[in-house]
């Protein structure tokens, strides 16, 4: 395993090292870094889901809200310190994977698929809705506090940048190791044959609900760190909970390769830059709807792995 | 006392009897084959004893006590592995992993332990290492664990495939034309593997279709045709066997 150490190490000099590259509207770039590793951290988990178990979520953006909003209530309406909002967060994301995970899971092949995308749906609507005048409606949550852990407080860019993608790189070596083990390999298993996997004495349905539930709190803990660091320190349904936003994470994944957490981790980070680069492109050609073209390569991209994959 | 019991086992699909009645019993360390003409329900048979099909009626009993309507897991922690007639490895995976799957159930480290590395996880995934080597080693495939299970020649597949239900400890493996496909040869040492299985004291049933190696290994036999028991006895008694011979032949016609 030293092969990895070293690969450790130099993805963690090129976090150190990154932000002294953009010596020009630097807060701009962190911004949009930091937001990659946030997106990271939740292609991880749904990478642990999709590539390794086989089971796909069209609805992970309504995880990564239940994060982001339960946080955002938290420390926003009952001044709650983000550092207490953690665990509620996350548990809050993890409990609702677990009672979808429960009847859907038992079904084969697209009910968790279908159910995930109907949720994703719904905790959309619920948003929007304002239920008890808490969500902010379609507006969201303003006025967010920063991170505030033990003293370290994220409120300038570059500690903020390297706050992030510490835990970013911590969660992607968690994850490496917990891919290579017993659990891991019942994932791939069940990847390729339940059946088969569940015959040679593998409970199928508990590794599915597990890996479920924990790829939800993957994209809970995300989305409570988006909350505390979104450049504006606030929170919509359109931001964190759309139907576009589940597909964008699918898509990361699936640029990725779904076999290797290097290619969940890389597929983040691309497509998490792209819609920078299409807005130089979109400043050459003004009548260009650089978001229209987003998720038109979004779909183009999704059509060629899958054929190229096939 | 027999070590697996199947009594009035019923099955059907879509109203039409699959298995019918069927009954049978096998003992311990015993090799017991169960043959047929194609569609006769055997792979349904196996199906149902390995909780892979639910059977509409009828009782499974194994070790004394009552398997029926269990999950396929739960019946394999009780010690009943079994293959597929149709190889079916993880290909995704190398020669070593899929024997480490096949002894998925003995482990214990969980979500945790894996992802911090814990003591008590090296000590497992070591272990868990040596007993799968071991295990391919007996079935003269160490030196491909390191490869992708879906590069092996098919042969060699077929014996991955045993090696890993073999990982698990089972007590009795039920084999599920294991010999479809291979040479002469290969069918030749396969022989002597099931043999050696039985050595170290394991039960075996197998469904076959090359009656050679069903006559040169099997103690009991039992035919069925569609769905039916129609004899059962050792392999002299099977081979006169007047309804054997009329189902085999009808099948040819």
């Amino acid at each position: 395993m030293k092969s990895q150490a070293i690969r450790y190490t130099i993805l963690l000099a090129v976090i150190i090292i990154l932000p002294f590259f953009f010596k020009n509207e630097l807060s701009y770039y962190l911004a949009i870094l930091s937001i990659a590793g946030i997106y990271a951290i939740a292609v991880i988990g749904l990478n642990l889901l999709m590539g390794y178990a086989g089971q796909i979520s069209l609805g992970h953006a309504a995880f990564f809200a239940a994060g982001a909003y339960t946080s955002a209530i938290l420390t926003t309406q009952f001044s709650i310190s983000p550092l207490l909002s953690l665990v509620p967060a996350i548990m809050v994301s993890g409990v609702l994977a677990f009672l979808i995970g429960i009847p859907t899971l038992k079904l084969k092949e697209h009910y968790l698929a279908m159910a995930t995308l109907g949720i994703g749906l719904i905790i959309h609507a619920i948003l929007r809705a304002n239920p008890f005048d808490i969500t902010g409606g379609p507006g969201g949550i303003p006025n967010i506090p920063p991170l505030n852990f033990l003293g370290l407080v994220t409120d300038s860019d570059i500690t903020q940048y390297y706050f992030i993608w510490a835990l970013t790189f911590i969660i992607f070596i968690l994850s490496n190791n917990l891919v290579n083990s017993r659990f891991g390999r019942a994932l791939l298993a069940i990847h390729k044959s339940e059946v088969v996997t569940n015959v040679l004495g593998v409970n199928t349905y508990r590794c599915k609900l597990k890996i479920f539930v924990l790829s939800a709190v993957y994209a809970g803990f995300a989305g409570y760190l988006y909350a505390h660091s979104s450049p504006l320190f606030y929170v919509n349904p359109d931001d964190v909970c759309h139907f576009v936003f589940s597909i964008k994470l699918v898509t990361m994944v699936v640029v990725g390769g779904m076999h290797t957490m290097w290619g969940a981790l890389l597929g983040a980070v691309s497509l998490a830059v792209l819609p920078e680069l299409l807005r130089v492109l979109g400043s050459f050609s003004p009548s260009l709807n650089t978001a229209d073209l987003e998720m038109a390569l979004y779909g183009i991209i999704l059509i060629l792995v899958m054929i190229f994959t096939q | 006392m027999p070590f697996l019991v199947v009594k009035h086992l019923l099955k059907k699909f879509d109203g039409i009897v699959a298995v019918n009645d069927l009954s049978f019993e096998v003992k311990k360390n015993e090799i017991a084959a169960i043959i047929g003409p194609n569609g006769a329900g055997k792979t349904t048979t196996f199906n149902l004893i390995s909780g892979v099909l639910k059977a509409d009626g009828g009782q499974i009993i194994f070790k004394n006590e009552p398997i029926f309507g269990l999950k396929p897991h739960a019946i394999a922690a009780r010690g009943m592995v079994r293959t597929f007639q149709n190889v079916n490895l993880f290909d995704n995976m190398t020669v070593l992993d899929n024997v480490k799957v096949g002894s998925h159930k003995k482990g214990h480290t969980e979500i945790f332990g894996a992802a911090f590395r814990t003591k008590t996880f090296k000590q497992e995934e070591a272990a868990i290492s040596e007993t799968s080597m071991a295990v391919l080693q007996l079935v003269g495939l160490e030196k491909r664990a390191p490869e992708m299970a879906g590069n092996l020649p098919f042969g060699q597949q077929r014996l991955l495939e045993i090696a890993r239900a073999l990982a698990g400890d089972p007590e009795i493996l039920l084999l599920d034309e294991p010999a479809a496909g291979l040479n002469a040869h290969e069918t030749a040492e396969l022989a002597t593997l099931i043999l050696k299985l039985q050595q170290q004291g394991i039960t075996i049933v197998i469904i076959e279709h090359d009656m050679e190696l069903v006559m040169e290994i099997s103690e009991n036999i039992i035919v069925i045709d569609q769905g039916n028991k129609i004899a059962e006895g050792g392999p002299l008694a099977i081979q006169t066997n007047k309804k054997v011979i009329g189902a085999y032949l009808g099948e040819e016609c």
